[in-house]
Protein backbone atom coordinates (compact mmCIF):
# COMPACT_ATOMS: atom_id res chain seq x y z
CA UNK A 1 0.00 0.00 0.00
CA UNK A 2 1.16 3.31 -0.36
CA UNK A 3 -0.21 7.12 0.27
CA UNK A 4 -1.03 9.15 -2.77
CA UNK A 5 -1.76 12.79 -2.51
CA UNK A 6 -5.44 13.51 -3.10
CA UNK A 7 -6.85 16.60 -3.89
CA UNK A 8 -8.46 17.51 -0.40
CA UNK A 9 -6.67 19.79 1.74
CA UNK A 10 -7.62 20.14 5.47
CA UNK A 11 -6.70 23.42 7.35
CA UNK A 12 -6.71 23.17 10.95
CA UNK A 13 -7.89 26.29 13.13
CA UNK A 14 -5.97 27.79 15.73
CA UNK A 15 -6.08 30.62 17.75
CA UNK A 16 -6.16 33.35 18.45
CA UNK A 17 -7.56 33.95 22.25
CA UNK A 18 -10.99 36.30 21.28
CA UNK A 19 -11.61 37.07 25.57
CA UNK A 20 -11.62 40.71 24.21
CA UNK A 21 -13.84 41.04 21.31
CA UNK A 22 -17.66 42.20 22.15
CA UNK A 23 -20.86 40.88 21.06
CA UNK A 24 -20.76 43.18 18.13
CA UNK A 25 -17.25 42.64 16.85
CA UNK A 26 -18.31 38.99 17.20
CA UNK A 27 -21.25 38.44 15.06
CA UNK A 28 -19.79 40.64 12.49
CA UNK A 29 -16.85 37.63 12.72
CA UNK A 30 -19.38 35.14 12.41
CA UNK A 31 -20.95 36.75 9.24
CA UNK A 32 -17.24 37.31 7.64
CA UNK A 33 -16.68 33.68 8.10
CA UNK A 34 -20.49 32.80 6.80
CA UNK A 35 -19.10 34.86 3.89
CA UNK A 36 -16.40 33.08 2.85
CA UNK A 37 -17.75 29.80 3.22
CA UNK A 38 -20.42 30.92 0.90
CA UNK A 39 -17.82 31.74 -1.71
CA UNK A 40 -15.65 28.73 -1.15
CA UNK A 41 -19.02 26.71 -1.72
CA UNK A 42 -20.07 28.42 -5.22
CA UNK A 43 -16.75 28.01 -6.28
CA UNK A 44 -17.11 24.07 -5.34
CA UNK A 45 -13.97 24.58 -3.19
CA UNK A 46 -15.50 23.93 0.35
CA UNK A 47 -15.99 20.18 1.28
CA UNK A 48 -16.59 20.14 4.57
CA UNK A 49 -15.93 21.41 8.19
CA UNK A 50 -16.65 21.22 11.69
CA UNK A 51 -15.93 23.18 14.85
CA UNK A 52 -14.48 21.16 18.07
CA UNK A 53 -15.71 21.84 21.56
CA UNK A 54 -12.85 23.36 23.73
CA UNK A 55 -12.92 20.50 26.20
CA UNK A 56 -11.20 17.17 25.32
CA UNK A 57 -8.80 14.74 26.68
CA UNK A 58 -5.53 13.43 25.79
CA UNK A 59 -4.99 9.98 26.02
CA UNK A 60 -1.18 9.15 25.68
CA UNK A 61 0.72 5.37 25.36
CA UNK A 62 4.05 4.34 25.85
CA UNK A 63 4.71 3.35 29.78
CA UNK A 64 1.13 2.80 30.27
CA UNK A 65 -2.12 4.99 29.53
CA UNK A 66 -2.56 7.94 30.72
CA UNK A 67 -6.07 10.12 30.27
CA UNK A 68 -5.60 13.49 31.15
CA UNK A 69 -8.12 16.71 30.67
CA UNK A 70 -6.37 18.51 27.70
CA UNK A 71 -7.02 20.87 25.20
CA UNK A 72 -7.96 24.29 27.01
CA UNK A 73 -9.60 27.43 24.69
CA UNK A 74 -6.93 29.61 26.34
CA UNK A 75 -4.00 27.66 24.45
CA UNK A 76 -2.52 28.65 21.13
CA UNK A 77 -2.25 25.24 20.23
CA UNK A 78 -5.77 24.38 20.47
CA UNK A 79 -7.34 23.50 17.45
CA UNK A 80 -10.59 24.67 17.03
CA UNK A 81 -12.14 22.96 13.98
CA UNK A 82 -10.96 22.04 10.66
CA UNK A 83 -12.22 22.56 6.98
CA UNK A 84 -11.54 20.65 3.95
CA UNK A 85 -10.94 22.32 0.65
CA UNK A 86 -10.88 20.72 -2.75
CA UNK A 87 -7.53 22.77 -4.32
CA UNK A 88 -5.17 21.69 -6.74
CA UNK A 89 -2.05 23.06 -5.32
CA UNK A 90 -0.81 23.61 -2.14
CA UNK A 91 -0.17 27.37 -3.35
CA UNK A 92 -3.66 27.48 -3.84
CA UNK A 93 -4.90 26.29 -0.68
CA UNK A 94 -1.72 28.76 0.95
CA UNK A 95 -3.57 31.75 -1.17
CA UNK A 96 -6.98 30.40 0.36
CA UNK A 97 -5.72 30.38 3.51
CA UNK A 98 -4.33 34.02 3.44
CA UNK A 99 -7.87 35.69 2.39
CA UNK A 100 -9.80 33.65 5.52
CA UNK A 101 -11.02 36.22 8.23
CA UNK A 102 -9.91 33.38 10.38
CA UNK A 103 -5.92 34.52 9.41
CA UNK A 104 -6.85 37.94 8.67
CA UNK A 105 -8.52 38.38 12.51
CA UNK A 106 -4.79 36.75 13.56
CA UNK A 107 -5.29 33.13 13.92
CA UNK A 108 -3.79 30.63 12.56
CA UNK A 109 -4.21 27.91 9.90
CA UNK A 110 -2.42 24.85 9.41
CA UNK A 111 -2.46 24.02 5.76
CA UNK A 112 -2.02 19.80 5.10
CA UNK A 113 -2.56 18.05 1.96
CA UNK A 114 -4.89 15.09 2.52
CA UNK A 115 -3.09 11.69 1.73
CA UNK A 116 -5.05 8.44 0.01
CA UNK A 117 -4.10 5.26 0.68
CA UNK A 118 -4.26 3.47 -2.23
CA UNK A 119 -3.61 -0.56 -2.44
CA UNK A 120 -1.11 -1.41 -5.11
CA UNK B 1 -25.06 22.52 -0.54
CA UNK B 2 -24.33 24.69 2.58
CA UNK B 3 -27.15 26.48 4.18
CA UNK B 4 -24.39 29.09 5.26
CA UNK B 5 -25.88 31.72 3.09
CA UNK B 6 -29.51 31.39 3.87
CA UNK B 7 -28.10 31.96 8.00
CA UNK B 8 -25.82 34.35 7.10
CA UNK B 9 -29.25 36.38 6.38
CA UNK B 10 -31.26 35.17 9.41
CA UNK B 11 -29.08 36.80 11.89
CA UNK B 12 -30.51 40.09 12.45
CA UNK B 13 -28.56 42.95 13.31
CA UNK B 14 -27.21 43.27 16.74
CA UNK B 15 -28.37 39.67 17.50
CA UNK B 16 -25.43 38.92 19.44
CA UNK B 17 -25.54 42.24 21.70
CA UNK B 18 -29.21 41.12 22.63
CA UNK B 19 -29.50 37.60 23.11
CA UNK B 20 -26.01 38.11 25.45
CA UNK B 21 -27.94 40.52 27.71
CA UNK B 22 -31.17 38.37 28.21
CA UNK B 23 -29.24 35.29 29.07
CA UNK B 24 -27.12 37.95 31.65
CA UNK B 25 -30.66 39.18 33.03
CA UNK B 26 -31.88 35.11 33.03
CA UNK B 27 -28.82 34.15 34.83
CA UNK B 28 -28.68 36.54 37.48
CA UNK B 29 -32.31 37.04 38.43
CA UNK B 30 -31.79 33.23 39.16
CA UNK B 31 -28.15 33.00 40.66
CA UNK B 32 -28.85 36.61 42.49
CA UNK B 33 -27.30 40.24 42.18
CA UNK B 34 -24.27 39.26 43.68
CA UNK B 35 -23.45 36.45 40.79
CA UNK B 36 -23.27 38.97 38.59
CA UNK B 37 -19.73 38.67 37.51
CA UNK B 38 -20.36 35.18 37.29
CA UNK B 39 -23.33 35.65 34.60
CA UNK B 40 -21.42 38.17 32.46
CA UNK B 41 -18.39 35.91 32.37
CA UNK B 42 -20.19 32.32 31.19
CA UNK B 43 -22.52 34.74 28.73
CA UNK B 44 -19.24 35.99 26.93
CA UNK B 45 -17.81 32.10 26.83
CA UNK B 46 -21.28 31.16 25.54
CA UNK B 47 -21.12 34.08 22.65
CA UNK B 48 -17.60 32.58 21.68
CA UNK B 49 -19.17 29.35 21.74
CA UNK B 50 -21.21 29.96 19.58
CA UNK B 51 -19.19 32.06 17.23
CA UNK B 52 -17.04 29.15 16.77
CA UNK B 53 -19.97 26.42 16.31
CA UNK B 54 -22.40 28.81 14.23
CA UNK B 55 -19.45 29.92 11.57
CA UNK B 56 -19.38 26.57 10.54
CA UNK B 57 -22.63 25.37 10.29
CA UNK B 58 -25.07 28.32 10.89
CA UNK B 59 -27.46 29.51 13.86
CA UNK B 60 -29.59 26.97 15.27
CA UNK B 61 -33.61 26.94 15.04
CA UNK B 62 -33.85 28.64 18.99
CA UNK B 63 -30.31 30.50 19.24
CA UNK B 64 -31.40 31.79 22.78
CA UNK B 65 -32.15 28.56 24.41
CA UNK B 66 -28.53 27.51 22.46
CA UNK B 67 -27.09 30.30 24.82
CA UNK B 68 -28.96 29.49 27.88
CA UNK B 69 -27.74 26.06 27.90
CA UNK B 70 -23.98 26.47 27.42
CA UNK B 71 -24.26 29.64 29.36
CA UNK B 72 -26.20 27.22 32.42
CA UNK B 73 -23.99 23.84 32.05
CA UNK B 74 -20.74 26.70 32.22
CA UNK B 75 -22.68 28.26 35.40
CA UNK B 76 -22.71 24.92 36.83
CA UNK B 77 -19.36 24.07 36.36
CA UNK B 78 -17.85 27.36 37.61
CA UNK B 79 -20.19 26.79 41.17
CA UNK B 80 -18.66 23.34 41.36
CA UNK B 81 -15.29 24.24 41.06
CA UNK B 82 -16.15 26.86 43.87
CA UNK B 83 -17.58 24.69 45.68
CA UNK B 84 -20.71 27.04 46.55
CA UNK B 85 -23.85 24.89 46.55
CA UNK B 86 -23.83 25.22 50.13
CA UNK B 87 -26.23 27.85 50.88
CA UNK B 88 -27.61 29.13 54.22
CA UNK B 89 -31.12 29.08 52.64
CA UNK B 90 -31.87 25.25 51.20
CA UNK B 91 -34.74 26.78 49.31
CA UNK B 92 -32.76 29.08 47.18
CA UNK B 93 -29.74 26.61 46.41
CA UNK B 94 -32.10 23.97 45.73
CA UNK B 95 -33.97 25.96 43.08
CA UNK B 96 -30.92 27.18 41.56
CA UNK B 97 -29.75 23.69 41.10
CA UNK B 98 -32.98 22.47 39.40
CA UNK B 99 -33.11 25.65 36.65
CA UNK B 100 -29.83 24.80 36.46
CA UNK B 101 -29.87 21.43 35.61
CA UNK B 102 -33.04 22.07 33.57
CA UNK B 103 -32.31 21.78 29.42
CA UNK B 104 -33.35 25.31 28.10
CA UNK B 105 -35.70 24.11 25.21
CA UNK B 106 -38.80 25.74 26.31
CA UNK B 107 -36.82 29.07 26.14
CA UNK B 108 -38.68 31.91 24.58
CA UNK B 109 -38.78 35.73 24.22
CA UNK B 110 -41.12 35.73 27.01
CA UNK B 111 -39.06 34.37 29.42
CA UNK B 112 -36.95 36.68 29.24
CA UNK B 113 -39.04 39.15 30.28
CA UNK B 114 -39.33 39.49 34.04
CA UNK B 115 -35.61 38.71 34.68
CA UNK B 116 -34.53 41.83 32.22
CA UNK B 117 -36.88 43.68 34.89
CA UNK B 118 -35.22 42.33 37.54
CA UNK B 119 -31.65 42.73 36.24
CA UNK B 120 -33.14 46.46 35.92
CA UNK B 121 -33.44 46.91 39.65
CA UNK B 122 -30.29 45.29 39.93
CA UNK B 123 -28.50 47.91 37.83
CA UNK B 124 -30.13 51.18 39.43
CA UNK B 125 -29.28 49.91 42.99
CA UNK B 126 -29.00 53.04 45.04
CA UNK B 127 -25.52 52.47 46.27
CA UNK B 128 -24.38 53.34 42.57
CA UNK B 129 -23.18 56.65 41.51
CA UNK B 130 -25.72 57.09 38.68
CA UNK B 131 -22.71 56.87 36.07
CA UNK B 132 -22.14 53.54 37.26
CA UNK B 133 -25.81 52.44 36.97
CA UNK B 134 -25.85 54.07 33.58
CA UNK B 135 -22.78 52.51 32.72
CA UNK B 136 -24.01 49.15 34.55
CA UNK B 137 -27.54 49.03 32.40
CA UNK B 138 -25.71 49.73 28.84
CA UNK B 139 -23.75 47.31 29.68
CA UNK B 140 -25.66 44.14 31.03
CA UNK B 141 -29.52 45.11 29.68
CA UNK B 142 -28.21 46.16 26.22
CA UNK B 143 -25.13 44.43 25.34
CA UNK B 144 -23.07 47.29 24.90
CA UNK B 145 -19.21 46.86 24.47
CA UNK B 146 -17.32 48.95 27.58
CA UNK B 147 -16.07 50.67 24.07
CA UNK B 148 -19.20 51.56 22.79
CA UNK B 149 -20.34 53.03 26.25
CA UNK B 150 -17.06 55.11 26.24
CA UNK B 151 -17.90 56.76 22.41
CA UNK B 152 -21.23 57.84 24.03
CA UNK B 153 -19.71 59.10 27.11
CA UNK B 154 -16.96 60.94 26.09
CA UNK B 155 -14.77 58.98 28.31
CA UNK B 156 -12.27 56.47 28.08
CA UNK B 157 -13.01 53.10 27.52
CA UNK B 158 -10.41 52.48 31.13
CA UNK B 159 -12.96 54.75 33.04
CA UNK B 160 -15.80 53.13 31.92
CA UNK B 161 -14.18 49.65 32.30
CA UNK B 162 -13.23 50.68 36.02
CA UNK B 163 -16.33 52.16 36.59
CA UNK B 164 -18.05 48.26 35.50
CA UNK B 165 -15.84 46.80 37.61
CA UNK B 166 -16.34 49.04 40.92
CA UNK B 167 -20.04 48.17 39.86
CA UNK B 168 -19.52 44.85 39.89
CA UNK B 169 -17.42 44.70 43.15
CA UNK B 170 -20.64 46.74 45.11
CA UNK B 171 -22.83 43.85 43.56
CA UNK B 172 -20.87 41.05 45.54
CA UNK B 173 -22.70 42.33 48.55
CA UNK B 174 -26.06 42.56 47.30
CA UNK B 175 -28.68 40.05 48.21
CA UNK B 176 -30.49 41.56 46.14
CA UNK B 177 -33.56 42.64 48.70
CA UNK B 178 -37.14 43.58 46.76
CA UNK B 179 -37.24 47.13 47.15
CA UNK B 180 -39.58 48.76 48.85
CA UNK B 181 -41.99 51.50 46.68
CA UNK B 182 -39.78 54.58 47.82
CA UNK B 183 -36.60 53.03 46.79
CA UNK B 184 -38.42 52.05 43.61
CA UNK B 185 -39.26 55.47 42.81
CA UNK B 186 -35.37 56.19 43.20
CA UNK B 187 -34.48 53.95 40.50
CA UNK B 188 -37.26 54.84 38.61
CA UNK B 189 -36.11 58.14 38.30
CA UNK B 190 -32.34 56.70 37.07
CA UNK B 191 -33.72 54.26 34.81
CA UNK B 192 -36.10 56.46 32.39
CA UNK B 193 -32.63 59.05 32.41
CA UNK B 194 -31.14 55.84 31.07
CA UNK B 195 -33.74 55.17 28.72
CA UNK B 196 -33.65 59.33 27.80
CA UNK B 197 -30.11 58.05 27.38
CA UNK B 198 -30.33 55.55 24.67
CA UNK B 199 -32.77 56.96 22.98
CA UNK B 200 -30.78 59.61 22.04
CA UNK B 201 -27.82 57.69 21.24
CA UNK B 202 -27.12 56.81 17.59
CA UNK B 203 -26.26 53.17 18.15
CA UNK B 204 -29.61 53.01 20.38
CA UNK B 205 -30.90 49.32 19.33
CA UNK B 206 -34.34 48.56 21.03
CA UNK B 207 -35.68 51.77 23.04
CA UNK B 208 -38.88 50.92 22.86
CA UNK B 209 -37.82 47.52 25.09
CA UNK B 210 -36.08 49.48 27.55
CA UNK B 211 -39.21 52.43 27.61
CA UNK B 212 -41.63 49.47 28.17
CA UNK B 213 -39.63 47.94 30.97
CA UNK B 214 -39.27 51.49 33.00
CA UNK B 215 -43.92 51.87 32.65
CA UNK B 216 -43.53 48.62 33.99
CA UNK B 217 -41.39 49.61 36.96
CA UNK B 218 -43.52 52.98 37.49
CA UNK B 219 -47.27 50.71 37.72
CA UNK B 220 -45.76 47.86 39.81
CA UNK B 221 -48.38 47.49 42.34
CA UNK B 222 -47.50 48.39 46.64
CA UNK B 223 -48.80 44.34 47.16
CA UNK B 224 -45.84 44.00 44.91
CA UNK B 225 -43.26 45.29 47.57
CA UNK B 226 -41.82 43.60 50.81
CA UNK B 227 -39.43 44.70 53.42
CA UNK B 228 -36.67 46.24 52.52
CA UNK B 229 -34.36 43.45 53.93
CA UNK B 230 -36.51 40.41 52.87
CA UNK B 231 -34.04 39.25 49.88
CA UNK B 232 -35.87 37.65 47.05
CA UNK B 233 -37.36 34.17 47.08
CA UNK B 234 -36.68 31.59 44.54
CA UNK B 235 -37.71 32.28 41.05
CA UNK B 236 -40.57 29.61 40.84
CA UNK B 237 -42.49 30.27 43.90
CA UNK B 238 -43.01 33.94 43.47
CA UNK B 239 -45.55 35.57 40.89
CA UNK B 240 -43.76 37.08 38.28
CA UNK B 241 -43.79 41.02 38.09
CA UNK B 242 -45.99 42.46 35.91
CA UNK B 243 -47.77 45.57 35.83
CA UNK B 244 -51.30 45.82 36.38
CA UNK B 245 -53.31 45.39 33.31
Amino acid sequence: MKTEPTNQYMFLVRGPCKQGYSPEQMQAHMIEVYAWIDSLTKQGIFSAAQPLTPEGKVVSGGNGISVTDGVFAESKEAVGGFFILNVQTMDEAVKIACDSPMVKRGGQLEVRHIAELKRE
Amino acid sequence: MSQQSASAHEVAGHFFRHEGAKVVAALTAHLGAHRLQLAEDVVQEALLRALQTWSYHGVPDNPAAWLTQVAKNLAINALQREQRWNEKQDGIATERERWLSAPADDVTHETFADDTLRMMFVCFHPELAAEAQTALALRTLCGFSPAEIATAFLASEAAIAKRLVRARSASVSWRCPLPCLNRLSCRRGSAESCTRFICSSTKATKPLAVIALCARISVTKPSDSSPCSQSIPPRESRAPLRCSP
